[in-house]
């Protein structure tokens, strides 16, 4: 039995472990009907709450660690119906918390 | 045109880049008089199957940085359907081009498990994007411009 085996065996969940950014994902979701007025931009969700929305990545994320600083945030693209990146190579991602 | 010419060997093409804290999470560092960790040496495989830029699990720990996003991720490996997974933001420098590095401030990227091979990543098409690819069959070199 090789390791695979014994984690689907253990438990079967383990290629969703939970992620780090639970809290805030779920906020994106609880609130993403409003959210689709915004469409193509990126929101910025940290201390519960849903904080303010760019247009680049690269703002949200600059607009994350003046807020936030160090403390947990997430930046995320509004979407209707999320992007799947796709890897052809059969590896496994991890997603430690 | 910063150039980097890489060796195509048994294993694809392998290009060496410096792998740190984004230009973003480093400003804030040095605003907040903090040191900013060291950025890492890897070697990236050249992927354009890979939509994204992806890195080995656990080689990122000295950098300390933390998930700042969340995809959606479909690979053979993953049952056939996409997996949630942690997104985090890094800064790649292609040291080794001429006539000079090429700096990728911010990019997003993802972890995963350890691949066979010599490779500790995959450099994919969300930089591949941003340059000129060639591969030389003649020369056994993948020439990227930026």
């Amino acid at each position: 039995m090789n390791r695979r085996d014994i984690l689907e065996e253990v438990s079967p969940d383990w290629r969703h472990p939970m992620l780090a950014r639970e809290k805030e994902l779920a906020i994106y979701e609880r609130e993403k009907d409003r959210l689709l007025e915004n469409a193509g931009k990126f929101v910025l969700i940290g201390d519960d709450r849903v904080e303010s929305i760019w247009d680049t990545y690269r703002d949200a994320i600059k607009a994350g660690y003046d807020k936030f600083a160090l403390r947990p945030f997430l930046v995320k693209r509004i979407e209707a119906v999320e992007r799947v990146h796709y890897c052809t190579r059969p590896i496994e991602p991890t997603c430690p918390q | 045109m910063p150039t980097v010419v890489i060796p195509i060997t048994a294993e694809g093409a392998v290009v060496e880049v410096l792998v740190g804290v984004s230009q973003l999470r480093a400003n804030f560092f040095k605003a907040a008089n903090l040191p900013v960790p060291s950025p890492l040496q890897l070697r990236l495989l050249v992927d354009t199957g890979a939509d994204m830029t992806s890195i080995q699990a656990g080689l990122l720990a000295p950098l300390g940085i933390v998930p700042t996003g969340s995809i959606q991720l479909h690979t053979p490996s993953t049952g056939g359907n996409p997996v949630q997974c942690d997104q985090y933001e890094v800064g790649i420098v292609f040291a080794r081009a001429l006539p000079n590095p090429w700096p990728v401030d911010i990019l997003p990227i993802f972890e995963c498990q350890k691949f066979i091979g010599t490779y500790q990543g995959l450099l994919g098409r969300d930089i591949l994007d941003q340059s000129v690819l060639t591969y030389n069959s003649f020369g056994q070199t993948v020439t990227i411009s930026f």
